[in-house]
């Protein structure tokens, strides 16, 4: 392994009981991933994409193999990363600031409140939720509650980012902002980034790498990388060539796996 | 967001006045025809509003005070430990899954005696003071508050408790941030049970055994077949029911605005 890997699976897989039945989601798997990376994952539903994101956050541990980060075993939650997950997970008796600056009110990065105060600011102006400070979660749309997900992962600047189709629930043009948003400020941070996603177009724009996964029990089919330059602008790539090439050998790719799982 | 005011707030104000109007006019009817069936009929099974109205004035004058003090400190000394106590063991257990399955059988054992018919039982343990019936009132309250309390604390979302955890929560913090905050409606819908519980609890204890206490001018009244004084008890009992309902209705709108406000 080298010394830019940041994530490792070394023959990880998994198996769930349900029913008295032993499912196999994941089959042995391995992937490096460097440092400052942007990977994406993309699979049928059931692949097992939030498996594996679940086991680099040490939530789940593998059946067999294992999981390394940053050249140590994952046995625990990994607290260097920063998860957003599919179901939003903001307290809903915190206001949108209050949640957003949750991260930064504990105690091991304590950072004092006028500070936090600026940091939340920012954050709030950046996902474009000016004027809604005040607001608890339950009065805002589904797209709201995303970007205030995504501020409350994005402030306090973990190494890396997990994320579970982010932005699954936003409407087309607030998803390409939200892109232009997240590749500026995760290049900016320099995070290394796992983003899961059932739509190719989102993770062309976005990747460096492109995972794609067969259906159920999971494994890797292809990788790609995507050699599109940076800085990207995810509105206009989508009218270029190669994107389009990309999109239409990566397809050929997916869609036997897309059309086995509809089978079922 | 809501933009669906489709009436007028003058017309939803001319409604609301119309209620008002109207609910106190049917409780003057009511009032007038008990007075009427009371003057008419027989006073002694009956009574009348009047008649009651006197009693009160007249208790008011003499030991009245001294009753209503005994059954609201009671509750209010018996919230005092059941409160606390029930929420703390609510807490615990509900952090502690084994210890909690281990007594989970004697605590739905125990809960599933109907909790007043323990006053007796008190009375001949702590006397004919106002020791008896804290001790019902705490133990009703406190098995109130407790189940709330573990229920609510089971409740918090394993996704809430992941996403804190990765954000570097220590176990602390977790607890302060999530579990306590979590948990809190569900305290507070047990305290809005447990409050009214409380003066059930206080009054039966007092009509068992007794000297003082609103419970005691009801058995008193009841066995002196003095109707007009059983009435006037329940009219202040139904008063301090109310002003505890009121409370606790107040407190629930105060904490939980983020819940109302929503959705």
């Amino acid at each position: 392994m080298s010394t830019a890997t940041q994530i490792a699976l070394e023959g990880a897989s998994k198996e769930f009981v349900g029913r008295g039945e032993t499912v196999l989601a994941l089959q042995p798997t391995s992937i490096e991933i460097a440092r400052e990376r942007f990977v994406a994952l993309v699979g049928p539903s059931g692949c097992g994409k939030s498996t594996v994101l679940n086991m680099i956050a040490g939530l789940q541990q593998p059946t067999s193999g294992r999981v390394v980060y940053d050249g140590n075993p994952v046995t625990g939650p990994n607290r260097q990363v920063g998860y957003m997950t599919q179901k939003d997970t903001l307290l809903p008796w915190r206001s949108v600031a209050d949640n957003i600056g949750l991260a930064l009110e504990l105690k091991i990065r304590s950072t004092s409140r006028s500070d936090r105060d600026n940091r939340v600011a920012q954050m709030i102006e950046l996902v474009g939720l000016k004027g809604f400070e005040r607001h608890y979660p339950g009065e805002l749309s589904g797209g709201m509650r995303k970007r205030v997900s995504l501020a409350r992962s994005l402030i306090y600047e973990p190494e890396t980012l997990l994320m579970d189709e982010p932005f699954a629930a936003l409407d087309a043009q607030l998803r390409l902002v939200m892109h232009d948003e997240l590749l500026r400020l995760t290049r900016l941070r320099r995070m290394t980034v796992v983003f899961v996603t059932h739509d190719l177009g989102e993770a062309i724009t976005l990747a460096d790498l492109v995972v794609v996964f067969t259906g159920r029990p999971g494994r890797i089919k292809t990788l790609r990388e995507i050699p599109l330059a940076h800085p990207r602008d995810a509105f206009r790539l989508r009218f270029s060539e190669d994107f389009a090439r990309l999109h239409e050998e990566l397809w050929n790719e997916l869609k036997d796996e897309v059309a086995k799982g509809t089978d079922r | 967001m809501t933009f669906s005011t489709t009436r007028s707030s003058a017309g939803i104000r001319a409604d609301e006045r119309f209620i008002l109007l109207g609910r106190v006019g049917l409780v003057l009817a009511i009032l007038l025809v008990w007075e009427l069936g009371g003057r008419l009929g027989d006073p002694t099974w009956v009574s009348a509003p009047s008649l009651i109205v006197l009693r009160l004035l007249r208790w008011a004058g003499d030991d009245l005070f001294a009753h209503v003090a005994t059954t609201v400190a009671e509750m209010a000394m018996g919230l005092t430990i059941g409160v606390p106590a029930g929420v703390l063991a609510g807490i615990f257990l509900g952090r502690a899954p084994v210890l909690s399955a281990l007594l989970r059988p004697i605590i739905v054992g125990f809960y599933s005696v109907p909790l007043v018919t323990l006053a007796p039982l008190l009375i001949l343990w702590f006397g004919l003071d106002m020791e008896p019936k804290v001790v019902l009132v705490s133990v009703v309250v406190f098995f109130l508050i407790f189940f709330n309390t573990f229920s609510g604390v089971q409740a918090v979302d394993k996704d809430l408790i992941a996403s804190l955890v990765l954000m570097g929560a220590s176990p602390r913090e977790e607890f302060q941030k999530l579990i306590l905050p979590a948990s809190s409606a569900w305290i507070l819908s047990g305290l809005k049970i447990a409050l009214p519980y409380a003066l059930i609890a206080a009054t039966v204890g007092e009509m068992i055994a007794a000297r003082r206490g609103l419970g005691f001018l009801v058995t008193r009244s009841a066995s002196q077949i003095d109707m007009t004084g059983l009435y006037a008890a329940l009219v202040v009992l139904m008063l301090i029911g109310v002003a505890v309902g009121t409370a606790a209705n107040a407190l629930e709108g105060r904490i939980l605005r983020w819940r109302v406000s929503g959705r």
